[in-house]
């Protein structure tokens, strides 16, 4: 039996990594959810890039949680090979709207190489899902146990990677 | 501590603090390291795999979801691979 597949970075094959371009890729067929990585910004908003280093997948320099969320989405992303593309980034809030409400989101906590700062990013996750309809089939993962632990105790579905 | 292969400390800490589950690189999972992360009431997951082949050899863990850059391509894949051994 074939299990759920996740559609990694909304579906890095079809866009630019956590594009819409991506996203709208991986809804065209079934689907079991949507994978992809969330990055804090300086005012706090989540922001769904692969590398806190904007260097590495958009056309903006820095780290995500020293830029404005308004700055940062005002850049374009990479495609793959890193040539620019139009895509602009997206947040986490605009994720939740544009995907099914039937699929799982899982998301991964980027913070490169401070765990504080991993800690504060799965704090921004779960306060912004409390009390949001897309709490349940939300999946919070990192690579940092700070992160998942603290999700853990938050009630959130968590898991390391 | 899955990269140093203590997988029953993953499984006791991820039991003691409450994890509901693990995303485990696809090329350290084995039958006894997805049964010790089962016993221990974690789902386990993983990524990236965008190969059929690696998709059935992966089957047989029973995994809980399998992230993948292109969904549709993929079980496309698998399906006439599917289809190739029941005709074959």
């Amino acid at each position: 039996v074939l299990p759920p597949l996740y559609a990694h970075r909304l579906g890095r094959a079809y866009g630019p990594d956590s594009s819409r371009a991506a996203l709208a890729g991986a809804l065209r067929g079934p689907l079991g959810g949507l994978e992809t990585d969330c990055c804090l910004t300086a005012d706090g908003e989540l922001v769904l890039l692969h590398d806190p280093l904007l260097d590495l997948c958009t056309t903006l320099s820095g780290w995500s949680h020293e830029r404005r969320a308004a700055e940062i989405t005002a850049g374009c992303l990479r495609h793959r090979g890193g040539t620019p593309s139009e895509e602009r980034p997206l947040l986490l809030d605009e994720l939740l709207e544009l995907a099914p409400r039937d699929l799982v989101v899982q998301l991964e906590v980027k913070a490169h190489g401070d765990p504080a700062l991993a800690r504060r990013t799965a704090r921004a996750v779960c306060e912004r899902l409390r009390d949001h309809p897309a709490r349940d089939r939300i999946e919070l993962v990192s690579f940092w146990t700070e992160a998942c632990h603290l999700a853990a105790q938050l009630g959130f579905a968590a898991g390391s990677s | 501590m899955i990269a140093g292969h203590q997988i029953p400390a993953l499984a006791a800490w991820g039991r003691r603090i409450g994890l509901p589950g693990v995303c485990v690189e696809h090329f350290l999972l084995t039958p006894p390291v997805v049964a010790a992360l089962r016993a221990a009431g974690l789902s386990v997951t993983t990524g990236t795999v965008d190969h059929a082949a690696l998709l059935a050899s992966l089957l047989p863990l029973a995994l809980d979801a399998i992230t993948t850059d292109s969904p549709h391509e993929l079980r496309a894949e698998h399906e006439r691979g599917a289809a190739d051994a029941i005709a074959a």
